[in-house]
């Protein structure tokens, strides 16, 4: 049943499951229920790396899985040789504002920009480096100076026409500034000059204010604000996949945040943004861009808040006429995240035991139909219908191998009936059911 | 009687106090002797009074009812009820009656007459009227006449009075009319100073005296006044503490209401108000209604969508409850629907069917996919560009002026597929040797006297491990780069 899964992988799944997170690693061995999902994203991903660009929206409400797939697609999209970068929408930021909200949403872009080496974040200099190394590397050899010589100050008008040269030619609206920015980032290493590689590091963070600021450290007379900052990200989309990456993908998280905006306008704008985001990506006028909105149902298809208040993208994300709950197409750009059913929960556990099992270098002393009675139980419990999600399902069952593990005689059925079921919701106004009379 | 002539009965000026019975005059009919021999041989009747002329006058009707006194007998005995579905209940009238003589007493002892001749203010004003009215002289037999004729007035416009504050307290909205008959202004102007002004406010402050309207007296009232419930209702809704001495009071407000045609509504309004309190007792009272809803044979009313959302939060609740009520309404067992709303509200238990070949399905996408991840994130060679910084193909130009030979001693410390280029072999030996432990101050000028970036550096050392070790080989420690010696030791050649 567990292929080829590695002691690390295992330790990581467990204990980061009892932690109530998602493992960094293994993670592809506990996706039961998913394949359809993980079989889009895979087609997409290969699709991105061809050139193409793709704008998907998970939509699922609390505890349908939406973060553990978006790390699915991370973990996945690394591998691949992409670029990642992940974001949350918060009140504080937005994607398109006119007071600074939507570079704040660009400096966290690019403050979590991950690669394989450095999954955790923090790549964006290393990145840098890379490239400019790679600049170096092609100026050396066609102009015949070795690798080693060529880093001294003498060459540094060569080095900086032939950063301006490449800027140039891969970028489109704001090259130019860009580029003179990769030139101080070089340029305060080679004169060993570190506020100069700092300042230049924060201008591509979006981290100016003014441009009076910006011209006096930097020499530049723009700075990546509210109305530019999307031409930013698509020249460093193809800033990365110049230097060999597969592409860039920027997952969203947290877009019920969009959808509550109270003012009907900016929030209209912000859908507008998605819009011809969603069209530049899918009309082809940008390559290996993949951007994911994760979002609650509300998010999507609230008529008066929603993406589907605004009718061009209601249009264009409405579910394929001929999808049904069982003859699904993930395809689309939107991906529902249904939640999982009991044989698929009760799948997902009986791995789970072998995983701690293997873990632990134990033989758990559970069987099948007391699996199945751990489900009944915890699905019976007050509070369960509202606020039971897999992540609590899986950490309790996870505590009672535990407890079994240590304690061999431990009355089972007692251990099932001490379980409780709280709500883990972030505080959000409760979904509105339709009644009809009676 | 047949072939009684009952004796002057409506002779005001011939009053028989006798108390015994009338003796008729024999005109020598024979028929006549029969009939009356008869009734001499008759059982004597229990109550002596019923055959007085004037034992249907109120105060000898009610003497030993309200164990009255002569005096106040005399006072009711001026009393005529304008007959009504209210003053004709009995227990109504009782108190309509202890409600009269009380005021009576307090006009008799704390209205004293402005002219001390009238023994009371009554006497004062019948006095006033008489000779404002009709001014008739005082010793004329018009005068007596008249006198205790507004005098009577007077009375029965207090027992009107009176008649309405009971009604007051009985929560019957509807009032008797308590015109005063004799409409001169100056009459009425003293009518109102001396008698209604002090009548009013001590009705007000006596209504507590009036008693309860028993069980009995309730029913009748309220199949008369169909909204009488309403005052109660009120009360019921504002004293609420829980629902099950809710649900009693309600049930007893039902139970006086129970020849009101609108019993139903009752229970209907008690479902209302309840269902944002305690939905338990909104469905069973909702139940109530429809059980006397069908008695009356009346429509069903719904409850309203507002108060159907805070009472049913899934379309399965809504479903369950109309099978209720279906079943209550074909079977009409209502303790039966009583219960099942009991346990409406209480989980029910999910039974977890398993399903095997569903499972081994699941088994055996999870086992395709899982199978697809692992090799998306296995160890293969990736055919996507090379991102590792290429060395310029005359290595011996660089950095390092160093032979050949331990050049090749160097390149076959490391296996050959990891094909590090000279620096980052350096590198490597640089972290061997500090026990792989570096400060990275100490690095970072070892970078920055080959004009090397340290990120790229390190990056890309880690990008042509990663695929062998599939993780990171040096890391960032606080202050220190450190390398596993474990993944170390798996970049060496150890032939």
């Amino acid at each position: 049943m567990i292929d080829h899964i590695k002691p690390k992988e295992a330790t990581s799944i467990i204990n980061s499951l009892i932690g109530g997170v998602v493992p960094k690693t293994g993670v592809q061995h506990i996706t039961v229920g998913r394949s359809e999902e993980v079989n889009a994203f895979i087609s997409a991903l290969e699709d991105v790396k061809n050139g193409h660009s793709i704008v998907k929206f998970w939509i699922g409400d609390f505890g349908s899985g939406k973060s553990f797939m978006l790390h699915l697609l991370n973990t996945v999209a690394l591998k691949q040789k992409f670029v990642v970068a992940n974001a949350d929408f918060t009140p504080d930021n937005r994607l398109y504002a006119n007071d600074g909200k939507s570079v704040i949403l660009y400096s966290a872009i690019m403050d979590n920009i991950a690669i394989q080496t450095k999954p955790e974040g923090g790549a964006l200099p290393t990145l840098l480096e890379k490239w400019i190394e790679q600049v170096i590397t092609k100026t050396a050899e066609e102009n015949g100076i070795s690798l080693s010589e060529i880093r001294n100050e003498q060459y540094l008008n060569l080095i900086r026409n032939s950063i301006m040269k490449t800027v140039n030619e891969i970028t489109e609206v704001g090259g130019f500034d860009f580029g003179s920015v990769i030139v101080k980032y070089y340029e305060g290493y080679i004169k060993n000059d570190e506020l100069l590689r700092r300042n230049a590091l924060k201008w591509l963070k979006g981290e100016y204010n003014t441009k009076t600021e910006a011209r006096q450290d930097l020499g530049v007379r723009e700075i990546i604000n509210d109305s530019n900052y999307y031409d930013m990200l698509k020249n460093f989309c193809k800033f990365f996949v110049s230097m060999g990456y597969s592409g860039f993908m920027i997952n969203l998280d947290e877009a019920i945040n969009l959808y509550k905006i109270s003012t009907r306008a900016v929030r209209e704008k912000n859908y507008e943004k998605i819009l011809s985001i969603y069209n530049d990506c899918f009309q082809g006028k940008i390559s290996n861009l993949f951007i994911n909105f994760a979002g609650t149902k509300e998010f999507l298809e609230n008529e008066r808040r929603g993406l589907f208040s605004y009718q061009a993208l209601k249009s264009r994300l409405e579910s394929n006429k001929f999808e049904t709950l069982e003859i699904r197409d993930f395809a689309q750009p939107v991906i529902k995240l249904t939640p999982l059913d009991h044989n698929e929960i009760f799948v997902l556990l009986k791995k789970l035991k072998l995983i701690f099992d293997f873990n632990y270098k134990t033989e758990s002393n559970i069987s099948d139909h007391e699996i199945s009675s751990f489900m009944e139980e915890i699905f019976n419990k007050p509070g369960a219908s509202e606020f039971l999600t897999p992540r609590e399902v899986i950490r309790d069952f996870l505590n009672i191998l535990n407890i079994i593990r240590q304690n061999p005689n431990v009355d089972k059925r007692q251990l099932f009936g001490e379980i409780e079921i709280s709500d883990e919701r972030p505080d959000e106004k409760p979904f509105e059911m339709n009644i009809e009379e009676i | 009687m047949p072939g009684h002539i009952p004796p002057y009965e409506n002779d005001d000026f011939i009053t028989d106090v006798s108390g015994n019975k009338d003796t008729p005059i024999d005109f020598g009919n024979s028929a006549f002797s029969e009939v009356f021999s008869r009734d001499q041989n008759a059982a004597v009747p229990q109550n002596p009074s019923q055959n007085s002329p004037d034992s249907w006058k109120v105060g000898k009707k009610y003497r030993r009812k309200l164990n009255l006194s002569e005096h106040q007998v005399d006072i009711l005995d001026q009393l005529r009820f304008t007959e009504n579905v209210f003053n004709e209940i009995d227990y109504c009238r009782i108190q309509i009656l202890k409600q009269f003589l009380r005021t009576t007493e307090y006009l008799h002892k704390y209205c004293i007459p402005v002219n001390k001749s009238y023994a009371t203010v009554i006497d004062e004003l019948s006095e006033i009227i008489v000779v404002l009215q009709y001014n008739y002289r005082k010793e004329s037999l018009n005068y007596k006449y008249t006198y205790d004729s507004v005098k009577g007035e007077i009375f029965n416009h207090i027992l009107k009075l009176c008649e309405n504050n009971v009604r007051e307290f009985y929560g019957i909205k509807r009032k008797i009319s308590t015109d005063f008959p004799y409409t001169h202004p100056d009459i009425l102007e003293k009518y109102h100073k001396k008698i209604v002004s002090k009548v009013e406010v001590f009705l007000t402050e006596n209504q507590y005296q009036i008693l309860d309207a028993d069980a009995k007296t309730n029913i009748i009232l309220n199949e008369n006044n169909t909204n009488r419930w309403k005052s109660r209702f009120d009360l019921i809704r504002q004293d609420y503490t829980n629902p099950f001495a809710f649900e009693r009071e309600i049930f007893r407000l039902a139970d006086v209401n129970i020849k009101n045609p609108s019993v139903e509504t009752i229970f209907f309004e008690a479902s209302k108000f309840a269902a944002d309190l305690d939905k338990n007792c909104a469905l069973r009272l909702y139940i109530h209604y429809l059980d006397k809803s069908l008695l009356m044979q009346s429509d069903n009313k719904q409850l309203a969508k507002a108060i159907q959302k805070s009472l049913f939060s899934t379309p399965e609740q809504i479903k369950d409850f109309e099978r209720i009520l279906n079943d209550f309404t074909a079977t009409r067992n209502l303790e039966a629907a009583i219960e099942a709303v009991n346990h409406f509200y209480l989980p029910k238990r999910k039974k977890i069917m398993i399903d095997r070949a569903a499972i081994e399905n699941v088994q055996k996408l999870d086992s395709e996919v899982s199978q697809k991840l692992t090799d998306l994130l296995s160890d293969h060679e990736d055919e996507s560009i090379s991102i590792t910084v290429e060395e310029a193909k005359n290595e011996n130009e660089i950095i390092f002026n160093i032979e050949n030979k331990s050049q090749d001693i160097r390149a076959s410390k490391y296996l050959e597929e990891f094909s590090f280029t000279a620096i980052q072999k350096e590198i490597l030996e640089i972290f061997e040797k500090h026990s792989f432990t570096v400060l990275q101050a100490d690095f970072s000028d070892f970078l920055k006297s080959r004009k090397l970036f340290i990120a790229s550096s390190i990056d890309s050392i880690n990008d042509v491990c990663y695929e062998v070790l599939d993780d990171i080989l040096i890391e960032e420690e606080d202050e220190y780069f450190t390398i596993n010696p474990n993944y170390y030791k798996q970049l060496l050649n150890h032939d």
